[in-house]
């Protein structure tokens, strides 16, 4: 089982909304303008902008940025405390009591992917209402990212084990790839089949961010063919 | 119990290794604590319909211990399919704010002081009821108005309908009118305009229309144009997105034309210039269906003809000669072309122009002959809704059956316009002014106008929950609800092909002492003796609910669905089948509560000519009539200036920049903050500069060659002066805008709106020369010159 997504760009329209609904599925802390400014803005899933050419041939791709959850990850080689490492199902973990704060890591990862918590996550009285439950929020000093919503992971698994049954296609959605009203996020196990990630990452379009890294990450992106 | 990491994790049920190591808890907001602590951790969803715009998405609320902890999308409402936008996600930011108004609260100071004693319900409703009975008793019930932010809700309808009762015309409904809306009443007084469906075009041409970052339905178009974009290398569907700023809908078309602000309708004329010039048109509808086509010297090809020849048209836009060939050839070409204005260009002292053009240019190119691409919206089975409307030459609002064509525009164009309207003695003096769901002090571009009326009002009401821009300016502030925590129904969503009914119901009871508008209404209606439901509800949840008996006495429709084909579905009914089984109307609202609402899974029916009035196209003596006789309008160019025809006036005059500091201000709106409301939840604030990657503040779009002109790069201080003041904003230089504009993000910079919103960033909207469109009234964003100078860090 290898846990991957797949983000087809000729159907993303570049809405946000991925990052949105990341932001608040995972408990990802909003820090103050002024923090903002100093480039302290977390965000999970990010919007990456790029501008080709010149009016009139510009063209501008966006496309959605996770963690690329790399097969060979730089960030997990240079944790000194093992704070950070891929797991059996290939989603690449961080474990916050663990981490030192060291942000190595961060100096690593290739896609920028990591922030670090400068602060204590501190809400005001009444949004800390629409913290999620099920994710936990970190500790000041230590550095977070994506996760491919593994809580969700771990609710399927669980659902499924009670049901007596393996996890089918869809039992386990992030929540980036739940909310795209484009339908341009598809995740799930690229080892399988029977699952769309499998057919999609290996159409003609397919394509890997910084692929010479040999990272080889398991966020495949569909190019734009118009 | 004392809360340890290793007991907390018990209680969520779940350990850090099987949480494949990070779910392990440092840091619990308190009540959080509480809540796991004690409670049971029972998780309940609920469904309820959004109201964050007036799309109408269905969502489902995620609780847990009955605290709603999330908003998802409900996946069998037929306009959002499951999903939402940013705005929707964040609605719990709303409902929870920490600055929400907790009881009513009387100013204190002078009128513009934000300063407020609170009091009880008690005393004010009791202070509201006695001015109305005072009003009513001498016979003045017409200097009693409201104004109110329509969310395309049931509840505009019965505020409209508290107001007639109360025996006032002067209900100002505030809200942006649809795509189209301006260019279809004028052209063949269809109001609202016809739905469209865009699976059914091959050439989509869009005119400052941007259906990706607001109304009517963003998540409905960000889905299709997904879709269509997905299948465009097969269909061969080609997308034209026509504007100064290459916003979402730009960057998402095949093509972006930059053009200059205000000269869209100039465009779509010089395109029929070409269209005739090649005789490529639709003679049959042109001949059935239309009026003014051919009438000798004053006749549509004339005014084409004299007016708009390309190197003029090209002059006047800035779009090549060569672009406009390629573009009206290309559009007449199609099979089913598709052009729609809306968005900026419902923004422009060239509003009215520019859509009656762009709706001549279907006319002209068979659009309106293609199958299915135009629908007419069936009326729900309700009977006649009045429809607000303002006199073009008296000015005087009220309400109507149905708009008259020679002397009546929607209210909603003019709502903008109160004060002046006042100045110009077509409003009477008020003595009682509601205000609910909109803020004018911050969305109107003369804002001084607006102080001075509402100072000179003796009470102003407003229903807040928060204190806003506005507030200031009210002697008493009445907390309300959110849309999460009232009944509602959200009603079909304008320019969609199809019929939806939202339902909104509390997914809490009210939280801090607010009260819904309805009941509020309700209240002063028994307490004054105004007669308000003929069904003898005691509530407005009661009238929700009557609303729905005679829908569910047509037979039409279903509660929301899973989702199977429409075409099935419409199969089933005509066979008399049910998707569900409701016998009596109780079982039918169950369902509705448990689903989310009600659809009719019918497409509209295809726009049908032979029924309405003849296309009327626009011509150089209609032009001149028009503004000869919309004179209740503020325009500073009404009189003839020598030989020039009046029309001319209207072709976005000095557009070109004259100084290399000199630029046009064009503020945009985002999809994180559609109507200014965003800024009050942090998650949209943060991310509303997303794509140039400016968080919180606000920032200013520049050309990188005018930027280099300047000396200027990303990041830089710049003041933008224009002559209503000056706000600094840091530039981002980007190839997306013309070199003759400087973008500015509408939503920031609020007064008030709690403590995510207040005096964060600046409004674009307060730099504005408030010059008005003179056919429509509508106040321009798009002709305000403003100067940049660099600031030093």
């Amino acid at each position: 089982m290898k846990w991957g997504m797949v983000i087809d760009l000729q159907k993303c329209t570049g809405c946000g909304e991925c990052v949105a609904a990341c932001k608040l599925e995972n408990n990802v802390a909003i820090v103050e303008p002024k923090e903002s400014e100093m480039g302290r803005t977390m965000l999970w899933m990010d919007m990456l902008t790029v501008y080709e050419g010149e009016y009139p041939r510009l063209r501008v791709r966006q496309f959605p940025r996770p963690c690329m959850h790399c097969d060979h990850p730089p960030c997990t080689k240079v944790c000194p405390v093992r704070a950070t490492y891929k797991n059996e199902e290939g989603i690449v973990a961080q474990i916050y009591p663990q981490c030192i704060g060291c942000r190595y890591c961060m100096a690593a990862c290739p896609y920028t992917v990591k922030s670090f918590n400068w602060y204590k996550p501190e809400w005001a009285p009444g949004i800390r209402e629409t913290v999620n439950p099920d994710v936990s929020v970190r500790q000041v000093g230590v550095v977070e990212k994506c996760t491919f919503c593994v809580h969700r992971l771990q609710k399927a698994k669980e659902q499924a084990k009670s049901e007596g049954r393996n996890l089918r296609e869809g039992d386990f959605q992030t929540a980036c790839a739940e909310s795209c009203p484009a339908g341009a996020i598809v995740f799930g196990d690229l080892e399988n089949t029977g699952h769309r990630v499998n057919s999609l990452s290996r159409s003609p379009r397919a394509t890997r961010l910084l692929e010479d890294l040999g990272t080889e990450p398991k966020v495949i992106y569909l190019k734009e063919v118009d | 119990m004392k809360i340890t990491r290793r007991n907390f994790l018990q209680m969520l049920g779940i350990t850090g290794a099987a949480a494949g190591g990070i779910s392990h808890v440092w840091a619990i907001p308190d009540q959080w604590v509480e809540k796991l602590q004690y409670g049971p951790r029972i998780e309940t969803w609920m469904v309820s319909t959004c109201s964050q715009c007036p799309g109408g998405c269905g969502i489902r609320v995620r609780s847990i211990d009955e605290i709603p902890v999330r908003i998802f999308g409900n996946p069998i409402a037929p306009v959002n399919s499951g999903f939402t936008c940013p705005m929707g996600e964040a609605g719990l930011e709303l409902l929870y704010h920490p600055d929400r108004i907790r009881q009513p609260m009387r100013r204190k100071g002078k009128k513009g002081e934000s300063s407020w004693e609170p009091i009880s319900w008690e005393e004010a409703l009791g202070q509201i009821s006695k001015g109305f009975q005072g009003l009513l008793k001498k016979n003045q019930a017409d200097r009693f108005g409201f104004i109110f932010g329509d969310r395309n809700t049931l509840l505009t309808h019965f505020a409209g309908d508290f107001v007639a009762r109360t025996g006032s015309a002067n209900f100002f409904p505030w809200r942006a009118p649809g795509i189209n809306e301006l260019g279809f009443w004028q052209a063949f007084e269809e109001f609202p305009p016809l739905a469209f469906d865009l699976n059914k075009t091959d050439y989509l041409l869009t005119f400052g229309t941007n259906l990706l970052e607001g109304p009517p339905s963003p998540v409905y178009f960000n889905r299709l144009y997904g879709k269509l974009k997905e299948s465009r290398p097969r269909t061969g569907l080609k997308m034209v997105h026509v504007d100064a700023r290459m916003s979402q809908a730009g960057k998402n078309a095949t093509e972006w034309v930059q053009i200059r602000p205000g000269s869209m309708g100039v465009l779509a004329l010089g395109m029929a210039y070409v269209i005739l010039r090649d005789k490529n048109i639709d003679e049959e509808f042109i001949a059935r269906y239309t009026q003014d086509f051919r009438g000798g010297k004053e006749d549509f090809p004339a005014l084409v003809s004299r007016y708009y020849p390309p190197d003029k048209v090209s002059a006047i836009t800035g779009v090549p000669p060569e672009t406009l060939l390629r573009l009206a050839r290309e559009f007449s070409s199609s099979k089913a072309p598709l052009a729609l204005s809306g968005g900026v260009s419902d923004r422009s002292e060239t509003a009215l122009f520019t859509q009656w053009a762009v709706a001549s240019l279907n006319a002209l190119s068979r659009s309106f002959s293609v199958k299915g691409l135009w629908r007419e919206p069936v009326p729900l089975p309700w009977g006649p809704t009045p429809v607000p409307s303002v006199n073009t030459r008296s000015g005087a609002f009220s309400l109507k059956p149905q708009l008259a064509p020679e002397s009546d525009r929607p209210g909603h164009w003019a709502s903008e316009e109160l004060p002046h309207l006042r100045s110009a003695g077509k409003l009477p003096d008020l003595d009682m002014l509601m205000i609910a769901q909109v803020d004018p002090l911050y969305l109107s571009t003369d804002q001084k106008p607006w102080q001075e009326w509402l100072s000179r009002i003796p009470q102003v009401l407003q229903f807040a929950t928060l204190i806003d821009d506005t507030s200031p300016y009210a002697d008493l502030v009445l907390p309300t609800t959110t849309y999460l925590e009232q009944w509602d129904i959200t009603l079909p969503v304008p320019n969609l092909p199809f019929s939806q009914l939202g339902l909104q119901q509390p997914i809490v009871p009210p939280l801090n002492g607010a009260r819904p508008i309805g009941d509020v209404l309700l209240q002063l209606a028994t307490e004054t003796g105004v007669t308000l439901l003929p069904e003898k509800s005691k509530s407005y949840a009661g009238y929700v609910e009557a609303r729905m008996k005679p829908i569910f006495a047509s037979g039409k429709g279903t509660p929301y669905f899973e989702a199977v084909s429409l075409n099935f579905l419409e199969e089933l009914r005509k066979l008399g089948w049910q998707v569900y089984s409701y016998p009596a109307f109780a079982d039918f609202w169950r369902l509705l509560q448990e689903k989310g609402g009600w659809w009719d899974p019918g497409e509209y029916p295809e726009a049908e000519w032979k029924k309405r009035k003849k296309f009327t196209f626009p011509t150089v003596a209609r032009f001149d009539a028009l503004l000869k006789e919309r004179v209740l309008l503020r325009y500073g160019q009404e009189t003839q200036k020598g030989d020039t025809p009046l029309h001319t006036l209207l072709e976005a005059p000095s557009r070109k920049t004259e100084t290399p500091d000199s630029f046009l201000l064009a503020p945009f709106t985002t999809l994180m903050n559609m109507t200014g409301e965003g800024a009050s939840q942090p998650l949209l604030q943060e991310i509303s500069g997303l794509i140039p990657r400016v968080y919180w503040k606000p920032w200013a779009e520049m050309h990188p060659e005018r930027a280099k002109k300047l000396s200027l790069q990303d990041g830089d201080l710049i003041r933008v002066v224009s002559v209503k003041g000056s706000v600094t904003l840091s530039v981002k230089v980007v190839p997306t805008v013309s070199s003759e504009i400087l973008a500015v993000p509408f939503g920031k910079g609020h007064k008030e709106s709690g403590r995510y919103a207040k005096n964060i960033g600046t409004n674009p909207v307060a730099l504005i020369d408030p010059l008005v469109d003179p056919l429509s009234g509508r106040t321009s964003w798009q002709s305000t010159r403003v100067r940049v100078e660099k600031v030093n860090k």
